[in-house]
């Protein structure tokens, strides 16, 4: 078990869960909010995430994997989980942020085409893998063709998704009247930013090997861990009412 | 519109002040890296030359006027309009003029006789200005004369934003005072520029009943828009929050 395997996934996992459950689990309307309001789709891509990076915790992967009917069939599921958390976040940004086109996008009737043949993509990968035991995220077998066109695929939809939304996430970190606001949309479209960066760049990860793929991987863990850490601030500003008391009357001066 | 720092260094040679900018930092209080850089970068900002004139002592105008963009200073009288200080009035000041005018019993002037008026720059004092020396076209001329955008100067302006040059700029197409602008815009105190110790009090009692409804009705549309864009801006926010947080 390679700590460099585990030590950024069970990180990212602390910080999602603590998120996900301070965003559902606040008092003064939090859970009708979070779960049933406008930002619910929030709070569910949340939820799937979590799930996805605690599937990959070597305990929970290796006892889940042993009653599975394929090897590495939890790393399909936390893969899924990972894709539809993307979907729901990338359609509600794209609402949020007011562009039809990134609505499309996302979660129209592109999107969805998009989302079924990456699934299928994925599927087909994992049994095409020569993965004679589970090996969380597949890393021991990671030189394997197969597996690097899964790695491909997830970084190609997350791409796909957050593409139309940096332009849209940027123009807000600029536009939004509340400084947190500003602050949590400028972590966003950086978030973004990176996840494209990992993506153009990965035909040079395809020929890298050894140690090096972790590297590639803290890229996609710092994506995250911006995009969320955002989403949190934006939470922060509701819960603290921050529009109220930053953005008080026109008319005062103090 | 930063002068030369070659001028600069000519200037403080004249002044017998040192160059090194370790020792403009100890005697402007500004930061030695800022001032280094601004040296090594060929453009020392206004600020710098009416810090290091106002800690030796020297006369903060007449050393602005000795920099090629502000040359012109002493070509006009340095004094300002009362129409130029009166813009510098807020409209909340403007309003207790008029209850004071309105009824003595029921707002009697003693009521605030302790208390200063509001000091500028405040929120559209910028705005307030240029309309007061505006003959028309004003803000055309200060893109022509600056090659800045007009859109540029409409956002400095909504901004209370605008920098020397707009204000050098400005005065030149109004005609008035080069001094005053750079009083508006904060780079020169009201004293350094010729304005009298309690110039704005005595505009305010001095103005006639019309031109005070006439400036609070000018101010109150401003302040309309003001309260649209806040409302606006605190429902973007209000939405953004909601929708993400």
């Amino acid at each position: 078990m390679n700590p460099l395997g585990v030590v950024p996934v069970t990180l990212m996992l602390i910080l999602l869960g603590s998120l996900t459950f301070k965003r559902i689990n606040t008092p003064a309307s939090g859970f009708e909010h979070a779960l049933r309001g406008k930002a619910s789709r929030i709070a569910l891509s949340g939820i799937f995430l979590t799930t996805a990076y605690l599937l990959l915790i070597p305990p929970v992967y290796y006892a889940l994997d042993s009653i599975m009917p394929i090897t590495n069939a939890t790393d399909l599921i936390s893969k899924y989980c990972a894709l539809v958390a993307v979907a729901f976040l990338g359609g509600h940004l794209s609402v949020a942020y007011g562009s039809p086109f990134a609505r499309r996008w996302t979660v129209g009737a592109p999107g969805t085409v998009v989302l079924g043949l990456v699934s299928v993509g994925l599927l087909w990968t994992v049994v095409a893998t020569d993965a004679p035991y589970s090996s969380p995220q597949m890393l021991d077998f990671a030189t394997q063709p197969s597996v690097r066109i899964n790695t491909w695929l997830v970084l190609f939809y997350v791409a796909y998704v957050v593409l139309p939304l940096v332009r849209p996430a940027y123009l807000d970190s600029k536009k939004n009247p509340l400084r947190t606001g500003r602050a949590a949309s400028g972590m966003i479209a950086g978030g973004f930013a990176l996840s494209l960066l990992r993506a153009g760049a990965y035909p040079v990860e395809w020929f890298g090997s050894g140690n090096v793929v972790y590297l590639y991987m803290l890229i996609s863990y710092a994506s995250t861990a911006l995009v969320v850490v955002g989403l949190a601030l934006f939470a922060y500003a509701r819960r603290n009412r921050k529009v109220k008391t930053e953005l008080g009357s026109a008319l005062s001066l103090d | 519109m930063p002068v030369s720092a070659s001028e600069f260094k000519s200037w403080l040679d004249a002044q017998s002040i040192s160059t090194s900018p370790a020792a403009l930092s100890a005697l402007t209080g500004l930061h030695r890296g800022t001032l280094g850089n601004q040296l090594r970068r060929g453009n020392v900002a206004e600020s710098t030359v009416v810090a290091v004139a106002r800690a030796s002592g020297a006369n903060v105008l007449e050393s602005l006027a000795a920099f090629d963009p502000y040359r012109d200073m002493y070509t006009r009288r340095i004094e300002p309009t009362p129409a130029e200080v009166l813009s510098q009035v807020h409209h909340a000041d403007l309003m207790a003029e008029l209850q004071f005018r309105t009824s003595k019993k029921y707002y009697p002037r003693d009521l605030r006789k302790h208390i200063p008026l509001i000091d500028f720059p405040h929120e559209g004092s910028n705005r307030a200005w240029i309309d007061a020396i505006d003959s028309g076209d004003i803000r055309h001329r200060m893109a022509e004369e600056t090659g800045m955008a007009l859109t540029y100067i409409f956002t400095q302006l909504t901004e209370n934003k605008l920098t020397p040059p707009l204000a050098v700029a400005a005065s030149r197409a109004a005609g008035t005072s080069f001094a005053s602008g750079l009083v508006v815009v904060g780079l020169v105190l009201p004293a350094e520029a010729g304005w009298q110790p309690r110039a704005r009090e005595d505009e305010l009692l001095e103005i006639t009943d019309d031109a005070l409804v006439e400036l609070i009705s000018g101010r109150i549309n401003l302040l309309q828009r003001r309260v649209k864009q806040r409302k606006e801006a605190q429902e973007y926010a209000e939405k953004m929050t909601e929708l993400l947080g």
